[in-house]
């Protein structure tokens, strides 16, 4: 799995998940995104245009996120579903919680509209 | 009646004649009576003429004498008394048709101071008698004979009447006025008595009953039968139309109740014109009749006679024409009833009845002769049939039946049917096991139908199967039987084959089709495919001729379908072909189901095409499923730490492919597995120490993946672990349960059951349907 990390705003990130979300590589996920919370971050785009797969393991690491999102008043938005991790997202009832849009470009204007005034 | 041929012709010819004769009769009678009748006009006519003429001469005649002294009287110089009267006499003496006469004087006319002076002389008898009528008792003036002439100045006749004081009789009289110097001196009169006429009337003969009778001028009789009516009683009385006829001076002849003796009558009535009179003389129809009747009477037994004879004659007559008949509807009975040795005797006369007879002999005859006939050729046809029938029984049995113990043995399901068009057809199939690893099978089809073509079937299936048994490839085989065929192929006749060997290991199919259809590939996905390849010649066509040998593969579930043409060219009843286009949709719809199914379904489909129509060709199909059931199921085993779930991905991508499993069923058992793994690794050991747990993976014919999760931990089902709310807002999301509940609904079934001290837990993947 690999992640790539792009600013895209004064506190505003998309996250680039390539290969699988399962046990394994979950965790090193939740660490990067922990970091970058830390770091005041309140705008999040998580682009899964290369994920294949994903497990309990990764919708654990989606759930955290979108607390802490919200719980900072920010904004999470998912984009670039592949087929198969949009239907377990779906089985897990995560289409009721979760912003998901098409592309990158969208996922980006909604978290912008959502938080205006952050220069997205 | 019995409606029989004889009382037919009684009643019709019998009939006829008897109706014929009454009408003659009837007409015979009505214009005889016109006839009777006609003459009794005539005769009646005559009759009344003569009398009336007769007796209008003799009124005639007197009118004439008492002109006649009329004028004496008024040129002659006076007469005196005694001279007068001898005058008077001598008229009297030779008119003796006269009764009387007398010369009624004017008052001083004859001799001054004579008053009154009328001698009147009538005869009675010889005797001639004088009376005076001048008397004052009789006042002459005053009676009419003397009046009207006087009055009118004409002569004139009276009514009759009875003459009191003078001819004690009935007269009828006639005056004439005299005129001497253009002055009347008195007036001379004749008398004529009617008693004398009536008496000669009543002495008319008509017939025995008939009479006549003589009215006045106001209808009294003058003369009638009944005397006493006699001048007593007017007609108008007693017939008032006759009467009305009679003095209006009219005559006829008429129909009508006679005044006499009221019955019906024809009635002549003439006038006596110059007296004023008028004769009736009456014929009683009664009379008249009699002899009509009697004739028609005479007639009438005479013609019943006749027709009663007649009726004998024509019954005899009929029924010596209709017995020939009736023998021979008689003899239709019986030979209508089955008996066929019936024979008619010949006729003896020469008319269609004879030749009726003599064909209905010849009929019966031939009847024998094809009765007999069509009893031996039924005999042979039945003979036929059964033989038939036996050879369709050995054919059946040649074609190998057994296709349980076939499917028993691992990797594959066959089924195959043949319908022949006839009793016996010339469309095969075939299959046996070759060594340890295959299974060969053949499809068929013999030009023709029929005996031929199943004789030929016959050599044909034996040659494979025993070429086949030398291993060769499927293209060799092919080769090799040609060679064979001809070798002894008198007939010409040729057959399509298709011959196949299926590694029931592998799934691969070797085969040669020899100018057969193209099979089709029936894939698991539902997918049907024709295979196509080179077209080679059908055996036993071309000497020498190679064929080659096709490869293809068959995944677990794939399915072949091989038939004859009898199913693409079966046709409904308006000429229409089931056609490749309707057995390929056919064969969609039944792609993963059984061999067994696949053929009755697809026999099933053109069944119901084909309506009513009659199978026109041998029809036979063979299915071919390879089900892979030989593949053994792979063993993983997983220490209980949770990075041994990194192995997963790659290990079920590896087997996925290996066995040809979708790529939906592989990332959901991945998935299914990773969270089961992940849970039994998290809370089934309670020790800490290592342990492993075992997953067996196996597949099914139909690409459907069965996973069995085996440990040796703690009693724990991970299905236990609480379902997660998919449901509930953010806030309430909790993490664990997830996982189970996304191995329920990505996985078919899930089960689990501690045995052994160990945990069993297994799933089930199918492939999309």
């Amino acid at each position: 799995m690999e992640i790539k990390i792009e600013q895209k705003g004064p506190r505003t990130i998309s996250v680039n998940v390539t290969g699988r979300l399962d046990a394994a590589t979950s965790p090193e996920l939740e660490k990067r995104l922990t970091a970058c919370f830390g770091e005041g971050t309140i705008g999040l785009i998580l682009n899964f245009a290369e994920l294949e797969y994903i497990s309990s393991a990764g919708l654990r690491v989606l759930i955290f996120a979108a607390k802490k999102m919200k719980s900072a008043n920010g904004s999470l938005a998912l984009c670039g579903l592949q087929e198969y991790v949009r239907e377990v997202i779906e089985i897990a009832g995560f289409m009721t919680i979760l912003q998901i849009l098409p592309n990158e470009e969208q996922a980006l204007a909604a978290v912008g509209r959502a938080l205006p005034g952050q220069g997205v | 009646m019995k409606r029989t041929l004889g009382t037919k012709m009684l009643i019709r010819i019998w009939g006829s004649t008897m109706i014929l004769f009454l009408g003659v009769l009837w007409a015979g009678s009505y214009y005889s009576k016109q006839e009777v009748i006609r003459g009794i006009e005539n005769e009646s006519k005559n009759l009344a003429q003569f009398y009336t003429e007769k007796y209008d001469g003799r009124f005639g005649q007197a009118e004439k004498i008492a002109g006649m002294i009329a004028l004496h009287m008024s040129v002659h110089p006076f007469y005196d008394e005694s001279e007068l009267t001898e005058y008077m006499k001598g008229v009297i003496q030779n008119n003796p048709e006269i009764y009387g006469t007398c010369i009624a004087f004017e008052p001083e006319a004859f001799a001054p101071g004579r008053a009154l002076f009328a001698p009147y002389f009538y005869a009675k008898g010889r005797e001639l008698v004088f009376v005076q009528l001048g008397t004052e008792q009789y006042n002459y003036f005053a009676w009419d004979w003397y009046k009207i002439p006087k009055q009118t100045g004409k002569p004139a006749w009276s009514e009759p009447y009875f003459d009191t004081g003078g001819g004690e009789t009935i007269m009828i009289t006639y005056s004439a006025p005299i005129f001497r110097a253009g002055r009347l001196i008195g007036v001379a009169t004749v008398d004529i008595c009617l008693a004398d006429l009536a008496r000669e009337v009543n002495g008319i003969r008509v017939l025995q009953t008939g009479y006549a009778f003589i009215v006045s001028k106001n209808g009294s009789f003058i003369s009638y039968p009944d005397a006493s009516l006699i001048m007593r009683q007017r007609l108008g009385e007693l017939a008032p139309e006759l009467a009305e006829r009679m003095t209006s001076a009219a005559s006829g002849f008429i129909d009508r109740s006679d005044p006499l003796h009221r019955k019906r009558s024809w009635i002549v009535y003439y006038p006596i014109r110059s007296a004023n009179l008028s004769l009736a003389i009456v014929y009683p129809f009664l009379e008249v009749m009699s002899r009509v009747y009697a004739f028609e009477g005479t007639a009438v037994r005479l013609g019943l006679a006749g027709l009663l004879t007649l009726l004998l004659i024509v019954a005899l007559v009929s029924r010596s024409i209709a017995r020939p008949i009736v023998d021979l509807a008689t003899a239709a009975r019986k030979v209508a009833g089955g008996d066929l040795d019936f024979q008619l005797p010949p006729a003896r006369s020469a008319d269609e009845v004879a030749e009726l007879t003599l064909a209905f002999n010849k009929m019966v005859h031939d009847l024998r002769y094809h009765m007999a006939a069509l009893q031996k050729s039924t005999a042979e046809r039945e003979r036929i049939a059964s033989e038939l029938d036996v050879a369709f029984r050995i054919q059946q049995s040649i074609l190998p039946r057994d296709f349980q113990t076939f499917s028993t043995a691992t990797g594959f399901e066959i089924f195959a049917h043949s319908v022949p068009a006839r009793e016996v057809g010339g469309d095969f199939y075939d299959f046996f096991p070759l060594g340890d690893d295959r299974i060969g099978f053949v499809i068929g089809d013999v030009s023709g139908k029929g005996v031929p073509a199943a004789l030929f079937m016959a050599i044909c299936r034996t040659l494979l199967a025993a070429v086949a048994r030398g291993g060769s490839s499927p293209g060799d085989c092919l080769s090799h039987v040609n060679a064979l065929l001809l070798r002894e192929n008198e007939m010409q006749m040729f057959v399509t084959v298709i011959y196949g060997l299926l590694n029931v290991d592998t799934g691969e199919i070797q085969y040669a089709n020899a100018g057969h259809n193209r099979p089709y590939l029936l894939t698991r996905d539902g997918a049907v495919a024709v295979q196509k390849s080179e077209p080679q010649i059908a055996l036993g066509v071309l000497a020498g001729a190679t064929y080659a040998t096709r490869t293809i593969r068959l995944r677990a579930g794939d399915s072949l379908f091989l038939y004859t043409d009898g199913i693409t060219e079966a046709t409904d009843v308006q000429q229409e072909m089931y056609a490749a286009g309707r057995l390929e949709a056919a064969l969609g719809k039944l792609a993963r189901s059984s061999p067994a199914d696949i053929i009755a379904g697809s026999f099933e489909e053109v069944r119901r095409f084909t309506g009513g129509a009659e199978q026109s060709d041998d029809i036979t199909a063979l299915a071919l499923t390879f089900t892979g059931r030989a593949r053994a199921d792979v063993a993983l085993r997983f220490a209980n730490r949770l990075d041994e779930t990194e192995k997963l991905h790659d290990l079920l991508s590896a087997f996925g492919r290996e066995r040809g499993l979708s790529k939906d069923v592989t990332t959901a058992a991945t998935l299914a597995l990773e969270e089961i793994l992940s849970n039994i690794i998290r809370y089934g050991f309670a020790d800490g120490a290592e342990h492993f747990i075992d997953v067996r993976l196996a597949t099914g014919p139909g690409g459907e993946l069965h996973i069995r999760v085996e440990d040796d931990g703690r009693p724990f089902n991970p299905l236990d672990v609480a379902a997660a709310d998919v449901h509930a807002p953010l806030d309430e999301r909790r993490v664990g349960g997830l996982g189970v509940y996304l191995t329920r609904k990505m996985m078919d079934d899930v089960g689990y059951k501690r045995s052994n001290g160990k945990n069993i837990f297994t799933m089930t993947k199918r492939a999309k349907a």
